[in-house]
């Protein structure tokens, strides 16, 4: 009766985001329960009107226990704390997870994080991280220093 | 306490005699076993783990030597009665306590001190009196998941790093092969790739040496004491864990870990395989087990079974009785896989699902600080990795948790009603 941790919980949350996505989100990629791609699209009245962005999920078998890999693939919007190679620096992704956390919780984050955005311009450190990353931005070592945007 | 210079002092001298005099040893060897044991037993007297990781690490450098029989000290390990009472459970504690050093290079000293444990293992565990130890270990059963546990997310995090840099050497392989392309791209280009190449080279050895270690103690656990590993909290990973690699070495993109020269990385691909179907064979009599795997939706397929006995049989790597023991057990797998389909409840009230996993609650239990109710095994997996409540990020502790007794009854009442239909 009891199945493997992610499935029924994936299935439940994509059941909720197709039935009642919330504004601006749309589930556009969800054929396994290992990756998938959400549209996000830039809030009228903020820096990214009219953009649309896409959002890469993937998932270990211990979601929701351990967070899930996210980060931007494609068009990557220009942020103080979004790289160019698509990684997000945002708390909640890394240390600060919670399995109470979701896919939806996740998005709307993000979204909130783009919509708060003064100035569109790269973190600081964007060269150096980039050429240093990791492939999964799990295995940065981050530093949680700006709250204000 | 002790004053720690001291006992450091003692530590130093020993590790020293132990790397390169070990005979000048010989005569103390009694009491450094009782020195290390009970230091590695009290850990109320040495508060430093990097302390205790020196004591581990004399032991690894006689026990290393064990084929000399002059300074070997695992003839000792076997017999000297404290050493029979409380090095297993001593190690295990410790493997555990390691997660968490303290120090900033934490996340790879634990692996060093692991290595150095698991080496310890190996010399100790064909002692029978050693397996009785362990078995009684494991009757506790709270405390060994935690080790097993550990151990679990060692094998998968190394296995995972170690497979992934042998496709990345592939791929910049298969690249520098291509002679005429890599000779027109940049010169900085080729200087970055070969730099990546060789700084993947360092860690896929690291990792996989470490790695199969790792594995092997896992096949070692697994066959002496299956129960911790078939516990709700921890049956349905170990099966997602084991299928994931299984997949990895013979599923559809297995040909990216073909690199050159794979001994030199330690990666044995074949011997990796046969540890990892040991492993299903200890535990597929287990139907919890077969059930685990039967849910793993994400790499579990049948016919990586066939593929890896059919590589097996081929190099002697597997007998014919463990290759028919494996089908059978696959098609228990499939059976179950068939049944669980048929196991419908139709709708559940969302007061029975738990909040997390959205899956119903077997053992509801309501955490004091939140007041939210969720399912026992899970906030127990959750408690493993992140000791607070998941919903108010407030320090938890299982003792404090309340069964939610009423709540319990009324799903198993739903439960019977609905199976009686």
């Amino acid at each position: 009766m009891s199945t493997t941790l992610f499935s029924k919980r994936l299935s439940k949350e994509l059941i909720d985001l197709k039935i009642n996505p919330p504004a601006g989100i749309e589930v556009t990629e969800s054929d396994t329960f290992k990756c998938w791609k959400l549209s996000l699209d830039g809030v009228e009245g903020t820096l990214y009107a009219g953009e649309r962005f896409t959002l890469e999920f993937r998932f270990t078998p211990n979601y929701p226990m351990e967070s899930p890999e996210v980060v931007f693939v494609g068009n990557i919007p220009i942020h103080p704390h979004i790289y160019s190679n698509g990684h997000i620096c945002l708390n909640v992704l890394y240390n600060q997870w919670s399995p109470v956390l979701s896919v939806r919780s996740v998005c709307l984050s993000i979204q909130s994080m783009l919509s708060s955005c003064t100035t569109k311009e790269p973190p600081p450190d964007n060269n150096h991280y980039v050429k240093t990353a990791k492939a999964s931005p799990k295995q940065t070592q981050w530093s949680f220093h700006d709250d204000s945007v | 306490m002790l004053p720690e210079f001291i006992f450091e002092d003692v530590t130093e001298i020993f590790l020293f005699v132990a790397k390169y005099i070990p005979r000048a040893a010989a005569v103390s060897r009694d009491d450094l076993i009782v020195f290390i044991i009970t230091f590695l037993k009290s850990s109320s007297y040495i508060k430093k783990p990097y302390l205790k990781a020196k004591l581990v690490e004399i032991l690894f450098y006689f026990t290393f030597r064990s084929n000399d029989r002059e300074v070997g000290m695992v003839s000792l390990l076997n017999s000297h009665p404290l050493a029979l009472n409380h090095l297993l459970p001593a190690l295990m504690s410790f493997y555990v306590e390691v997660e968490q050093t303290g120090a900033h290079t934490q996340f790879y000293d634990k692996f060093n001190i692991r290595y150095n444990i698991s080496q310890i293992f190996k010399a100790i565990w064909g002692n029978h009196l050693h397996k009785e130890k362990l078995k009684e270990e494991s009757r506790n059963i709270d405390s060994f998941v935690r080790f097993a546990n550990l151990l679990m997310n060692d094998v998968t995090y190394l296995l995972d790093e170690s497979l992934r840099k042998l496709a990345e050497i592939h791929s910049i392989q298969t690249e520098m092969d291509n002679k005429e392309e890599w000779e027109n791209q940049t010169q900085q280009y080729r200087q970055e790739r070969e730099g990546t190449l060789r700084s993947d080279e360092r860690s896929a050895t690291s990792y996989m040496s470490l790695g199969n270690e790792t594995v092997e103690m896992l096949v070692f656990m697994t066959s002496e004491v299956a129960d911790p590993f078939l516990t709700p909290q921890m049956v349905d990973r170990l099966a997602a864990m084991l299928d994931y690699n299984l997949k990895s070495l013979v599923g559809p993109k297995c040909t990216e870990l073909k690199v050159r020269n794979p001994e030199t990385y330690s990666f044995k691909p074949k011997e990796l395989l046969s540890q990892l179907v040991n492993i299903y064979l200890n535990l597929c009599k287990h139907k919890e087990f077969v059930h685990a795997v039967a849910i793993d939706q994400r790499s579990y397929d049948q016919k990586y079974f066939s593929k890896a006995v059919s590589i097996l049989l081929k190099w002697g790597l597997i007998s014919d009785k463990n290759a028919s023991e494996l089908e059978k057990f696959v098609n228990e797998v499939e059976v179950t896989i068939k049944s669980e389909g048929d196991d419908e409840l139709g709708e559940i009230p969302d007061e029975f699902l738990d909040p997390v996993l959205y899956t119903i609650m077997e053992d509801p239990v309501i955490l004091p600080g939140s007041r939210v109710t969720v399912d026992r095994s899970t906030i127990k997996t959750h408690l493993l990795s992140d000791t607070t409540d998941p919903f108010n990020r407030m320090p938890l502790n299982i003792e404090d948790v309340i069964s939610n007794t009423e709540l319990k009854e009324r799903i198993e009442k739903f439960l019977q009603e609905k199976r009686q239909k």
